[in-house]
């Protein structure tokens, strides 16, 4: 059983990106995978895909981010990756015509805040998780005053929230 | 700071599921093996679950002082309190860890129905959820947020799922289905049967199978 106390950095980092990029090659990189619902624990056991057996102990307050380095040596490295879910996208039309243009973001924080949603905004695309495909409908039905300006879609990624939207989802 | 954090067990299930129960089933054999526990039960009015498992674990079987279970009236909905505000738990749950400094263990029970139960990442380490066959053979697949993203789903009352209709092997392969590779356990709290499988699991996924501190030699 390998200990983690501390999170090294994200492969994203200039610190680790050639490293990582040079291991995977030679696939020497082991992957932890968790639930989302998961980034914010400070303790648990998990198995690597190659089966190390890993137990963290973390700093209270910390928020596990996808791609995280756990540990990280000459011929190795151990990361987090984050669980890909449903995700709903929600993009605006860059022409909204005659719209009075607080129309469509007031609709849509009132009816994704109203079922306590995260979210991820990136531009005109807005992310955020969904249960079961037909969710779907029932956001087009409730965004029906504005469905012509926006597209609605169902995608299976990563989804990391916006910081500070951590809200209950039930 | 982190030294001195006592590892955490939420356990959350709807009213009479048995989460008492499974408490007053598990800590025993926790204890057997040495592991000192500490239990905060959160309820709306009442403290009658805290007065119950003192009475059991404390007063008659004497395996923890009295002030090791510690009862909680939440006073509005107690699925609040130890999901979106835990403040009030988490106060409770750091007191515990500087008076008694030896836990091994904090178990933090709390009710709630299977769409808004979740413990805070703050407040619990793991999070076990406990159902039982009366609802019928149909809850595991109907989802939910307990029964999916806890960490240990428990059926309860096996005993009597002929004299309710439920199909335990409905339920199993249903359970099997929605859960993937997380594990889920079917007990009988009342007798002791499966319970073995819950202190197993806390053991190694939250105690990392370590020495309890009681037993360890200086």
């Amino acid at each position: 059983m390998i200990t983690i106390n501390s999170i090294l950095g994200n492969v994203k980092d200039t610190e680790f990106a050639d490293k990582y990029e040079q291991l995977s090659k030679i696939n020497s990189c082991e992957v932890i995978r968790i639930q989302r619902s998961e980034s914010q624990r400070v303790r648990m056991r998990k198995t690597s895909d190659k089966g190390t057996d890993i137990a963290f102990t973390l700093p209270q307050g910390i928020q596990l981010r996808h791609k995280d380095v756990v540990l990280s040596s000459p011929d190795k490295m151990i990361i987090i990756e984050i669980e890909p879910e449903s995700v709903a996208t929600i993009s605006i039309n860059e022409d909204i015509g005659n719209l009075n243009s607080i129309e469509i973001p007031v609709r849509l924080g009132h009816t994704i805040g109203n079922l306590h949603r995260p979210l991820r905004i990136e531009g005109r695309k807005i992310y955020f998780p969904i249960q079961a495909d037909t969710e779907l409908e029932m956001f087009r039905r409730l965004l029906d005053p504005i469905i012509d300006h926006i597209k609605i879609n169902k995608a299976h990624m990563v989804f990391e929230p916006e910081e500070g939207s951590h809200i209950h989802e039930h | 700071m982190s030294s001195k954090r006592i590892p955490r067990v939420g356990i959350g299930g709807p009213v009479g599921s048995g989460k008492t129960m499974l408490i007053e089933q598990v800590v025993p054999l926790l204890y057997l093996k040495g592991y000192k526990v500490g239990i905060i039960s959160n309820d709306v009015v009442s403290r009658e679950d805290a007065d119950r498992m003192r009475r059991n674990l404390a007063t008659e079987k004497g395996l923890m002082a009295e002030d090791l279970v510690i009862g909680l009236a939440t006073g509005g909905c107690p699925h609040t309190a130890v999901r979106e505000d835990p403040s009030m738990n988490i106060s409770v749950v750091e007191e515990m860890e500087s008076k008694h400094d030896y836990l091994d263990l904090i178990i933090i029970e709390s009710g709630g129905d299977n769409i808004t139960t979740t413990f805070s990442p703050a407040l619990a380490d793991y999070f076990i959820y406990i159902i039982d066959v009366s609802g019928g053979d149909k809850y595991p697949r109907k989802r939910g947020l307990g029964i999916e993203t806890c960490d240990l789903l428990v059926i309860n009352k096996i005993d009597i799922a002929p004299s309710v209709g439920a199909d335990l092997t409905v339920m199993d392969r249903d359970a099997k289905t929605v859960r993937g590779n997380k594990p889920y356990v079917f007990v009988n709290s009342r007798t002791g049967q499966g319970v073995n499988e819950v202190a197993e699991n806390i053991i190694r996924d939250v105690l990392f199978e370590e020495t309890p501190k009681a037993l360890v030699k200086h």
